[in-house]
This record gives C-alpha cells, sequence and structure tokens, in this order.
C-alpha cells in the first residue's frame, strides 16, 4: 500500500491509472494514459493537436469520466457518483479551478464584476466576501478598468486575463489550464508567465495543456508528452525536453522539415513556434 | 409578424400574457427535469442561436427577402418546449433592444411566434415524418412542411388578434380605437404573405437546415435510439400535438363562423357586447346616428359572414382541405426537386481521380500561381446578391446596437443616476399610459416627457426620436396611411381627391391616424429610453428586484452574452461567402448557403454549449442561479416613482372626465 510507505513523503494530488477516453462516436481520446501529480507541481501536457490533452484536463477536472482505468483526485476517486452529489462536487470544485482554451465559452456573465463573482457566490460566500475577492483578484490581474464592461467589449488578452481572474477568485489548489499562450501577444504571455511563477511560490498546482515549446520550459517543471496514438510517449523533467528532439519528432510535434532556399535543399528539425535562421545566400532573382 | 405596441388593446395583450404564463410554466418544468443542470446554459445558447437566424435574409419568391422565424426548426432540434422558451427569449431581446414588437405586445407576440408556430409546426412534423428514421429524406421533407404550416397558422392568427381590435374596441364615434382593419383585411393580407413569401422560404431553410443535421449524425429530437420506450411515449406525445393543433385550427374558424353576428352588428348587438366587456349599458351615439344615415360600419364582413354560416361549412371545409393538400403536393415536388439537386451537388463534389491537378515546381497546382486579375475585376458581389448584402447589413448593425446599447447610459444625466428598477417600474407605468390613452394631448404630453428626460440624461434628442420613428411606423405606417380616407374612415372630407368613386381625406380619418401614430410612437419612445438611458446588466439587476423570476433573468442575460458570439460568427461567415462571391448567386443556391449556414451554426453552437456546460459546472454551479444583493432605493428614487404614478394616474384620469 502506497500510503503506508514511509518513504512516500506526498501523496499525490491526482493520480490516473491506465485510463481510456472514447467519444460518443467511439473514437479514442485517451490510450492506457497513467501519471501522477504531486501538490505543488507543474505539469505540462505536451502533444500535438488532437491528442487528447483537452480531454484529459476535462477528466482531471472531473468533467468527464473515462471508460476505463481509475482517476483519483485528493486521494480518493473521481466518479460520476462522486461529483453528481453536489455536497462533495463542491469540495472538489473548489479545489480545482479550470481555464478554458475559449474564453468565450468561459465568459458567459453579463458583465466581467459578474463573471468574477460567480464562482465566490456559488461557493457561498457572504456579499461582503464576494465584494472582497472580485476587487482583490481584479488588482491582482489588472482588469479593475474592465469589471463594468461586458465580455464582447474587451480584447482577446483581456478575455484571457478575465478568464484567469474568475477561476482564482475560487482561491483553487490546482489550476488546469488549455492552452493558456495561445491568443496572448509577447508582452501578454510574458506578464502570464510571471502570475504563474507567483502563483507557484504559494504552492499552487498547474496542469497545463501545450503544444508552445518556446514557454513549455518556463511553465513546467514536468512534461508529458504525448503521441498522436492518444498514448503516452514519456513524462521527463521539463529540463531535458531541449535534448529530446528526437522525441518530439517522434510525436509529430515537431518534424523533419523540407526546406528550399533557391537551389539548396537542406533538412533540418523544425519546431513550431520556434524562431530560427538561416545563413544561406539568397540565390538571385529569377524573371519568369 | 411582430406586433407593436398601440395597436392592440391592453385587455389583448394582458388576455395573451395570461395565456402565456402557464405554457412558460410549464415549458419550464418540462426541461428542468430533461435537461437538469444543464438548462440555462443550453436554453440560452439555443435562444441566441434562435435570434442570429432571425436575423438571416433568405431570398423569396419575387426578388423578396425574407426572415425565417425558426421556431419549428428549434422544436425539431431541441424539442417544442425548448422552442417554446428559445423563441420567446429571442423576442424578449428583440423587443427590448430592437424595438422589434411591443412591450406589452410581447405576450400575443410569444403566443404566435413561441408558441402556435412552433407547436403547430412540429405537430405537423411529427405526422409527415411519421415512424421514419433519424436519416430519412422524409423527416427532412417533414420538416419543410411543418414549419410551411406553423408559419401561416401563426401568421392567421396574427391577422386574428389584429382583426378582432376594430370588432371589439371602438370610440364612442365608432372609430376603432387600436387597429383599425377587420378580420376581412387582416387575415387575408397575412396569409398572403405567408403562403407566397416567408413560407415557402422559411420551409424550404428549415427542410435544408434539418437534412445538414442529419448528414452530421445529430439525433434530432425524439428520434432517440432507443425505440421501444420512446415510441409509446411519442404516441403519446402526437395525440396531444394533434388536440392542440385541432383547436388552435378551429378557433379562428369559430370566430368567423360566428360572422353573421358580426357582419350585422346593430346598436343592439354593440350593447351587449359593451355590456360584457365593460359592465355598462349604452350604445356609443356615434353608432346609432351613422345606423340612422343607414352605414353598416363593419358591412364589408358579411362576405365572410355567408361563407362563414352554418350552410356553407362544408364548403369552406373542403376549401381548406383542397389548400392544403395542394400545398402538400407543391411541397413534396419541391422537395423532390431539392433532394436531386443536392445528389447532383454530391457528384459534383466527388474528387475526380482522372482531374487530378498537375503539380508545379513549388508543390501548388499550377492554377495557383497564375493570376486571374482580368476575369475577376469586372465581377463584383455587389446589389445583384441582396441576399447576401441585407444579411451582412443587418448582421453588421445588430452587432454595433448589441455592442453600442451602453453608449449613452453609462454617462452621467438625470435618468442614469436613478436605481434602474425605479425606472424600469416607472417607465413601466408611462409605457401602459400610453397605451391605454385615446387623447392627442395625453400622448403629446408623454412624447414631450421622453424628449425632456432624454435631454436632461444627455442622450441627443434626435437620436432618440429617429429610433422611435424608425421602429414605429414602418408597422403602423403601412396600416394608419389608408386610414386616413373616407373609405375607412367616413366623415367629413377636408380634401377630395377623387369624386367618382368618391375618395376623400376625411377629419375623422386624419385625426385616428395621428392617435394610432401617436400612441405607437409614445410607448415606442418609452422603451427606448429606458435601454438607452441602463447598462444591460443593470437592468437585468432591475428585473431580478421586480421579482421577475431568476431562472428567466439569468437566461435573459446568457442569451444576450451569447447573441454577440453568434452575431460574430454569422457575420464572419456572410463575410467568407461574400468574399468568395463572383457574379449573381441563384436563388436556389442562395438558399442552399443560408440552409447549410443555419446548420453549421447550429452544430458550433451546441459545441459552445457544451464548453460553457463544463465552464460552468467547473465554477460551482450545480442548476441553482445564485446573485449578490441588490442596490437600495434613494430617496431621489422614491421621490421620481411618485412624480410618474401621479402623472399617469392625472393623465388617465384628466382623460376620462374630459374626454
Amino acid at each position: 500500500m502506497a500510503s503506508s510507505d514511509p518513504s512516500v513523503a506526498v501523496l499525490p494530488l491526482f493520480k490516473l491509472t491506465d485510463v481510456t477516453f472514447r467519444y460518443a462516436d467511439g473514437q479514442v481520446a485517451l490510450n492506457g494514459i497513467s501519471f501522477a501529480v504531486r501538490p505543488g507541481e507543474r505539469v505540462a501536457l505536451l502533444g500535438a493537436n488532437g491528442c487528447g490533452k483537452s480531454t484529459l484536463l476535462k477528466i482531471l477536472g472531473g468533467l468527464q469520466y473515462p471508460a476505463s482505468g481509475q482517476v483519483e483526485g485528493f486521494g480518493e476517486p473521481l466518479t460520476a457518483a462522486r461529483l453528481d452529489n453536489e455536497e462533495t462536487a463542491q469540495i472538489f470544485r473548489r479545489r480545482v479551478g479550470f481555464v478554458f482554451q475559449n474564453s468565450d465559452a468561459q465568459l458567459f456573465s453579463p458583465t466581467v464584476a459578474d463573471e468574477l463573482a460567480f464562482g465566490p457566490v456559488h461557493m457561498g460566500l457572504s456579499a461582503a466576501e464576494v465584494e472582497e475577492r472580485v476587487s482583490s483578484v481584479a488588482a491582482l490581474t489588472g482588469i479593475e478598468h474592465l469589471l463594468a464592461r461586458a465580455p464582447f467589449q474587451i480584447s482577446g488578452g483581456e478575455k484571457k486575463r478575465v478568464a484567469l481572474a474568475c477561476t482564482l477568485a475560487t482561491n483553487p489548489d490546482v489550476i488546469l489550464m488549455d492552452e493558456p499562450t495561445a491568443a496572448l501577444d509577447p508582452r501578454a504571455q510574458t506578464w502570464l508567465l510571471d502570475l504563474l511563477l507567483k502563483l507557484h511560490d504559494v504552492g499552487k498546482t498547474f496542469i497545463i495543456a501545450t503544444h508552445d515549446l518556446e514557454t513549455v520550459s518556463q511553465i513546467a517543471d514536468t512534461v508529458v508528452v504525448f503521441r498522436e496514438d492518444h498514448t503516452i510517449a514519456a513524462v521527463l523533467p521539463a529540463s531535458q525536453l531541449e535534448s529530446n528532439m528526437k522525441l518530439l519528432v517522434q510525436v509529430n510535434l515537431v518534424h523533419d522539415h523540407l526546406h528550399r532556399h533557391g537551389s539548396t535543399l537542406h533538412s533540418h528539425p523544425h519546431g513550431h513556434g520556434v524562431e530560427h535562421t538561416h545563413d544561406h545566400e539568397e540565390p538571385p532573382h529569377q524573371e519568369v | 409578424m411582430h406586433i407593436p405596441d398601440g395597436v392592440l388593446s391592453p385587455s389583448t395583450c394582458a388576455a395573451a400574457a395570461a395565456v402565456m404564463v402557464p405554457i412558460w410554466w410549464t415549458a419550464a418544468r418540462k426541461l428542468k427535469t430533461t435537461l437538469g443542470a444543464k438548462q440555462l446554459p443550453v436554453l440560452a445558447l439555443g435562444s441566441a442561436f434562435c435570434f442570429t437566424i432571425m436575423m438571416f435574409n433568405v431570398p423569396a419568391p419575387g426578388g423578396t427577402t425574407a426572415h425565417p422565424v425558426a421556431g419549428t426548426l428549434l422544436a425539431i432540434l431541441l424539442g417544442p418546449w425548448a422552442a417554446i422558451i428559445g423563441v420567446s427569449t429571442a423576442i424578449a431581446i428583440q423587443a427590448l433592444f430592437f424595438g422589434d414588437g411591443g412591450v406589452l405586445a410581447y405576450g400575443a407576440n410569444s403566443f404566435t411566434m413561441a408558441f402556435v408556430l412552433p407547436m403547430v409546426g412540429y405537430a405537423v412534423y411529427r405526422l409527415v415524418a411519421g415512424k421514419s428514421s433519424n436519416a430519412s429524406n422524409r423527416r427532412a421533407l417533414a420538416a419543410g412542411v411543418g414549419s410551411f404550416v406553423g408559419i401561416n397558422t401563426a401568421a392567421s392568427i396574427v391577422g386574428v388578434l389584429l382583426g378582432i381590435q376594430p370588432l371589439l374596441f371602438r370610440d364612442a364615434s365608432g372609430h376603432p380605437l387600436y387597429f383599425p382593419f377587420g378580420l376581412n383585411i387582416t387575415v387575408p393580407s397575412m396569409l398572403a404573405a405567408h403562403l407566397l413569401l416567408a413560407g415557402p422560404a422559411e420551409a424550404i431553410v428549415t427542410a435544408m437546415v434539418v437534412r445538414y443535421m442529419q448528414r452530421t449524425g445529430y439525433t434530432l429530437y425524439g428520434c432517440a435510439t432507443e425505440a421501444t420506450a420512446d415510441q409509446n411515449r411519442s404516441r403519446r406525445w402526437e395525440s396531444l400535438w394533434v388536440g392542440i393543433l385541432a383547436m388552435i385550427a378551429l378557433s379562428p374558424l369559430g370566430l368567423i363562423a360566428q360572422g353573421d353576428a358580426f357582419g350585422e352588428w346593430n346598436a343592439e348587438d354593440i350593447r351587449k357586447v359593451i355590456f360584457k366587456v365593460t359592465g355598462q349599458s349604452f350604445v356609443p351615439k356615434g353608432m346609432a346616428h351613422l345606423q340612422a344615415m343607414g352605414y353598416h360600419p363593419l358591412s364589408i364582413l358579411q362576405d365572410y359572414a355567408q361563407s362563414g354560416s352554418s350552410a356553407n361549412v362544408p364548403g369552406y371545409i373542403g376549401a381548406g382541405i383542397l389548400g392544403v393538400s395542394s400545398i402538400l403536393v407543391v411541397v413534396t415536388i419541391l422537395g423532390r426537386r431539392l433532394t436531386k439537386s443536392e445528389q447532383a451537388h454530391y457528384v459534383h463534389g466527388e474528387p475526380n481521380p482522372s482531374l487530378t491537378p498537375s503539380q508545379s515546381s513549388g508543390g501548388l497546382p499550377i492554377w495557383l500561381s497564375a493570376s486571374n486579375s482580368d476575369e475577376a475585376s469586372h465581377l463584383s458581389a455587389g446589389k445583384n446578391n441582396p441576399f447576401l448584402q441585407r444579411t451582412l447589413a443587418e448582421l453588421t448593425s445588430g452587432t454595433a446596437t448589441a455592442l453600442r446599447a451602453d453608449r449613452w447610459a453609462n454617462q452621467s444625466g438625470y435618468l442614469q443616476t436613478l436605481n434602474p428598477a425605479a425606472k424600469l417600474a416607472g417607465f413601466l407605468v408611462l409605457l401602459i399610459t400610453a397605451a391605454v390613452s385615446h387623447s392627442l394631448a395625453v400622448l403629446a404630453v408623454l412624447l414631450i416627457f421622453a424628449n425632456v428626460a432624454a435631454y436632461a440624461s444627455g442622450i441627443p434628442v434626435g437620436v432618440l426620436n429617429r429610433r422611435v420613428l424608425l421602429s414605429a411606423p414602418l408597422f403602423v405606417g403601412g396600416i394608419a396611411i389608408p386610414l386616413m380616407f373616407s373609405f375607412a374612415s367616413p366623415g367629413h372630407p377636408l380634401v377630395v381627391l377623387w369624386h367618382s368613386p368618391y375618395v376623400a381625406v376625411t377629419t375623422e380619418g386624419v385625426s385616428a391616424f395621428t392617435l394610432l401614430i401617436l400612441r405607437v410612437a409614445a410607448t415606442v419612445a418609452m422603451a427606448v429610453l429606458l435601454t438607452m438611458s441602463t447598462p444591460w446588466h443593470k437592468l437585468l439587476a432591475a428585473m431580478r428586484s421586480l421579482k421577475v423570476p431568476s431562472i428567466f433573468v439569468a437566461l435573459m442575460a446568457m442569451t444576450y452574452r451569447y447573441i454577440t458570439v453568434l452575431l460574430q460568427t454569422a457575420d464572419d461567415m456572410f463575410t467568407a461567402r461574400k468574399s468568395r462571391t463572383v457574379g449573381r448567386v441563384r436563388d436556389a443556391e442562395a438558399r442552399r448557403f443560408v440552409g447549410n449556414g443555419i446548420g453549421v451554426l447550429f452544430s458550433k453552437t451546441l459545441a459552445l454549449t457544451d464548453e460553457v456546460v463544463a465552464a460552468m459546472t467547473a465554477r460551482g454551479y450545480t442548476g441553482e442561479v445564485k446573485v449578490v444583493a441588490q442596490s437600495v432605493w434613494q430617496r431621489k428614487d422614491k421621490l421620481w416613482i411618485a412624480c410618474i404614478f401621479i402623472t399617469a394616474i392625472a393623465l388617465t384620469l384628466g382623460e376620462h372626465y374630459h374626454g
């Protein structure tokens, strides 16, 4: 028994054992997934489009349930029966926050202030506490000037800030994020990474689905690499990712790219989003 | 099909609302059991979808375009109860933000468009579809037939609601108090427009959307795979629908069948009607006077009376059967043709192996690297494609209205400082005062008040009046203008236009015309001023504190939120279509595009719904709407509401005693 083993100092927050998930049409989204997340750990789920990262996040968030295999959250099994129970569900929802990829789906309230208040209100906080939460989380994320605005009156980057703020408003222990950097310009990306570091320092756990190779080593300690057949290729420390190009090619996240520069042909692994330069000489322009 | 305020009597509005309340209540209860915690997001997205496609333009015969109402479609996709709530919510937002349909007439508009239309449409769809499979062509055809019958039944009910106004509500001199024309005009004109123009467009689009959804593998409502349990239920449902359908179909028939009483309406009958309605016994002086002169104000109804009298009932029913069966034949042929052209389309769509494009050296097909600027330069997607242009223009202006709704609401001004609940209550009182008024002076006072209040709140008076003029008389202008002439309002000639046949503008006609226009303008002004001076979220809070059920307020809030998302999506779709349009688009092709476009939008709406459900669940939503406490009323607010009440009572009483 793991719990009686004195060598295990910290119980995992999440533990997945042989998890398989199928869509309604029978297509496999996750195939035999097993890994664990420790408290305070920052885990990146890395993989090509359609490998099952988002589905896995939803399973971890108790929004979908696997076809087979076990999922444990905070030492208890995450089953439909437990999360249909309003009391146990409230305890779980309080501890787990979810920043969705589509901010328009996440921001469903008439104003930003209503959006920030939604979680705290549904947790049963008093009016004064809700107000306190709203103003302090708005200050933390720099969106005080947006409080009275409607979600459709703010930009994509601002929406992302509001989405993060409304997730933080319930003060979750674990924050699940789906492609958080995808819609952000470089300056907003830096801001987000700084905020995530601050939150990590106070002990928050992060599980982040991403295909952004550039930021993955900054947002994660551990990287779970997915294959396109919906299985796990490797679980490794983020620091070892750079030296593992072969693995990334193998899971189709980067590919051996055929380049044509004038008459020179050359081939090299080419990560999407990774800037690279070529030192070939530009051939003279040809007239047709 | 939207009825504005001021053309139906307040009692008709109240009666329609009273009919709708138990319907809404039943629908909400049914949906709570079937949808559970998903109820709010599913209905909000469904309503937003409904609102968005009501802004689409579909090419209709004769070069015109029509707006789909989509009630039947929603019933087929999400179920009739969801359709009732979805269309009701969509028209509530149309009334509040776009001046489309009245606030007091909301119950009547809900009854026709959100109840009669989807229920009748769905019942006919179930009857025609029978037990056919989810993917069958018969089901798509049934959807077309259902929506055609649904929209025409709803249109004729609108005709009945309008047409009974002059029968029930006339002033002492015999002039109609509200809508001026009788059933003999309203029912045929509503039916003609919908049988010939809007109906066919609606039917084709509905059938196409259903076909599109069938191809995506979507399970239509009531087509669950658990056939046995469901069939029993559906049979029970079916009999219920047939019952409702029969009731609805018979109710206008009943009214017309009583036509001999209406048609030969004399002073004695008027006394009876007035006694029934008001409890007082008197004969309008004007009525008696007119009758003495040999004038029968309602004699035009006599034709109807004869055709509706007991002797002609079999003939009437026979004509009805003939009409319906000819419609069925036309739709069947249309459906066949549609199916064929769709199949032809598919054959063209299959990749032809013999035509594999030759590749240029860069990996691009050769045709892609050649310029075609010469051919394209003289072609454009210009005025030739009204459905694209109009839809885009309306989507853009709709988005703009939604986005800029708060422009004046966030300024500092008198109305903006009031508690929104006090403001909402006050404007509602003024709106009712305007709707029951028959005095030019009272209506003028109310319009002046609206202008002064706008001025004091930093809302440009010009903008207010333009909105009032644009939304009110489009509907009323067409009806009211004939009212000025002697054939509709006999009386003292003001200007004689023609001697034989005699046509003149009469004094009575001009005053009836002015009264109708002013009443509609005053009611619209109140609603417009309220929404222009109040941010949307505060209006929602005001509804909540005035004890509007919180689930309904939450539904309005989320619907409005996702209207902005779906309008943008639809705008993108039509812009993309326009950018790829070279030359004139044939009507059939345009309808196919709109049909498929609605299908695509619905699929996107479903996907978004799932995401919203997940996002709400993740933040602790379990199906119960919770809100933060509301703001309190200050002395200023109490003063405002007191003034409004006193003014309203003074105006109403003044009119009563003076007139």
